[in-house]
């Protein structure tokens, strides 16, 4: 029995990466799933159907709140409701390590548009529509760095808790309507992206790896259950909290 | 349709399996294929449960024991497991309140009598503990296995209306969860509990049936504006128990409609 069966869910960031795993994976549970990046999602799409399972690409920058506007209605008009949002786009795999007095103005600008602003404004266009169905799904993608204080991208770490914070508000906010608000914070994964920067691999990789109770490297299925968890009616009762899945490092 | 929650031919067994969340937590189990054994002290509840189980077509086992002796949990672990000649999955469930709390004139600290204490961290956390122990044993030589534990928000977050010996013995298994998870970790096993918020069980002799207007300010210090009902619990375990929840481990995970918000 599929557990998302016609569920209709936005992923934002869905053309590579965790994205990419959890689009595939809401699909395999029935779910219509419509793909959204700043990059092309044709190819998540096309493996999506390839399995049988149901997926459009709507092009989209989560930064910017006409194009954020834009995506919800056009999905509203084509569907005519929406029953969970995955706000997983964000600035990361392809940051350079750093220590936080040489992170410009700019590029701290720059990430916090992206991973906080664009979470921001995917819930703002979002609340209209799942509180009229007084039901819904928020699941947010923030980070094991932010209980760890990882070094080396600060501003990255500092938008990841002010998604947990973000969750946690919301969450409260929308109680109220029957929708559930929840993150999800990852261990270091070994999504494309990750895969594709030296400084994300290698040593530094290896010593993350050290702080898990399970040995092993991260890979975006291992995030896919929780995913599916979350955007289920499994989780009804579930709400304001962020589920560390990350192989035992931060323990909570 | 994908598997990763299906638990076809798993083994589980749960402590107080005879009411409520450890009840559910069997049910939801079984309904995705596992082998269940259900022990709990209470025997005639016990047989309705295993009963109503079986006629639904799961395969059910029950166990009479009290998690207060640690040699009964280990000989029905053990048993269990050479039953079915292996124990995937244990759920240390069985837990009591006990002691007014501290809002209430009973529960002031000079008025909690050692007996009740001593009864509560014997049930609460020394049965969990035994219950770890018992799983262990079993799960260190197949170097596999999940094992759930079921806390409270109430280890999490103290207030007005929690009493000593259940915040306290809450709190220390919590502890427990992520120590066990550390350890046993090399062994293939994943160590998690559950925090539960406001659920409606028989928990404290089944007040929460008799007192509506308590059920009612409960449910309404809840963001989301209700109590759960037991069947909620079965998603949390379910992905704790199965491939869904492979890389999760140490977590302790509140369930309580946005009360703690963590
Ligand atoms: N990979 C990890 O180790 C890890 C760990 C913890 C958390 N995360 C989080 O998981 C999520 C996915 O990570 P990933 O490793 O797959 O990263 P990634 O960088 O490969 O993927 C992010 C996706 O978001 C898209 N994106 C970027 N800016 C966008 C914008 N303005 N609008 C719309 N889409 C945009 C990108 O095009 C890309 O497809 C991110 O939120 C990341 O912070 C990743
Ligand atoms: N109901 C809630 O709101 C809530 C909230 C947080 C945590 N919890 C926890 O959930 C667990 C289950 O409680 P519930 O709410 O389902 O209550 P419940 O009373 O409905 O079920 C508890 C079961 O445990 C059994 N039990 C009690 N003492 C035992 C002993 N010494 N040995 C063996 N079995 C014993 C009882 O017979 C009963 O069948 C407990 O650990 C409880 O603390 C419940």
């Amino acid at each position: 029995m599929a557990r998302l069966q016609d569920k209709i869910i936005i992923i934002t960031g869905g053309a590579r990466g965790i994205g990419a795993a959890f689009c595939k994976a809401v699909a395999a549970e029935g779910a219509v799933v419509i793909v959204s990046d700043v990059r092309d999602g044709a190819g998540t799409v096309k493996a999506i159907e390839a399995e049988g399972g149901r997926a459009i690409f709507i092009h989209s920058d989560v930064a910017n709140s006409k194009s954020v506007n834009d995506l919800i209605n056009d999905v509203v008009k084509r569907y005519g409701r929406i029953d969970a949002l995955v706000n997983n786009a964000a600035i990361f795999a392809n940051l350079q390590r750093q220590n936080f007095f040489e992170i410009g103005e700019q590029e701290w600008d720059d990430v916090m548009a992206v991973n906080v602003r664009g979470p921001f404004l995917l819930c703002k266009a979002v609340a209209p529509v799942m509180m009229k169905q007084k039901a819904g799904k928020i699941i947010n993608i923030a980070s094991g760095t932010v209980f760890k204080g990882q070094t080396g991208i600060t501003h990255y770490v500092t938008s990841k808790g002010a998604i947990v914070a973000l969750t946690r508000c919301v969450a409260r906010e929308l109680g109220d309507y029957n929708i559930n608000v929840n993150a999800i914070a990852p261990g270091l994964t070994m999504s494309e992206g990750v895969l594709s920067n030296p400084q994300m691999t290698g040593a530094g990789a290896n010593a993350t790896l050290n702080t898990r109770a399970l040995k092993r490297e991260q890979q975006p299925e291992d995030l896919t259950g929780t995913l599916v968890f979350l955007c289920s009616s499994d989780s009804d009762f579930m709400t304001g909290h962020t589920m560390v899945v990350d192989g035992g490092s931060v323990m909570r | 349709m994908s598997k990763l929650f299906d638990l076809t031919g798993k083994t589980a067994f749960v402590t107080g399996a005879a009411s409520g969340l450890g009840y559910a937590m069997a049910e939801g189990f079984a309904e995705h294929g596992a082998l269940v054994t259900l022990a709990d002290a209470n025997r005639a509840g016990l047989d309705a449960a295993v009963a109503k189980l079986n006629a639904a077509g799961h395969q059910a086992m029950a166990v009479e024991l009290d998690v207060r002796e640690p040699a009964a949990i280990r000989s029905a672990v053990a048993g269990a497991a050479k039953h079915y000649g292996k124990m995937d999955i244990v759920v240390a469930n069985a837990g009591i309140t006990g002691g007014a709390p501290i809002s209430e004139e009973a529960g002031h600290i000079e008025n909690i009598d050692l007996e009740t204490w001593n009864n509560v961290v014997k049930i609460n956390q020394t049965g969990v503990f035994a219950t770890l122990q018992a799983a262990a044993a079993v799960m260190k030589p197949q170097k596999s296995g999940r094992i759930i534990v079921t806390a409270s928000i109430s280890g999490l977050r103290t207030s007005e209306v929690s009493g000593y010996p259940y915040t306290v013995t809450k709190a220390a298994v919590i502890h427990m969860v992520h120590l066990a998870a550390i350890e046993l970790a090399p062994y293939n096993i994943l160590v998690n509990g559950v925090a539960p918020g406001p659920f409606m069980t028989n928990i404290a002799g089944g007040r929460l049936f008799r007192e509506p207007e308590r059920v009612k300010a409960m449910a309404n210090s809840v963001p989301l504006k209700r109590m759960a009902d037991p069947q909620e619990i079965k998603g949390l375990a379910l992905l704790l128990a199965s491939g869904a929840g492979s890389f999760i481990t140490g977590q302790v995970i509140p369930i309580d409609g946005g009360s703690t918000a963590l």
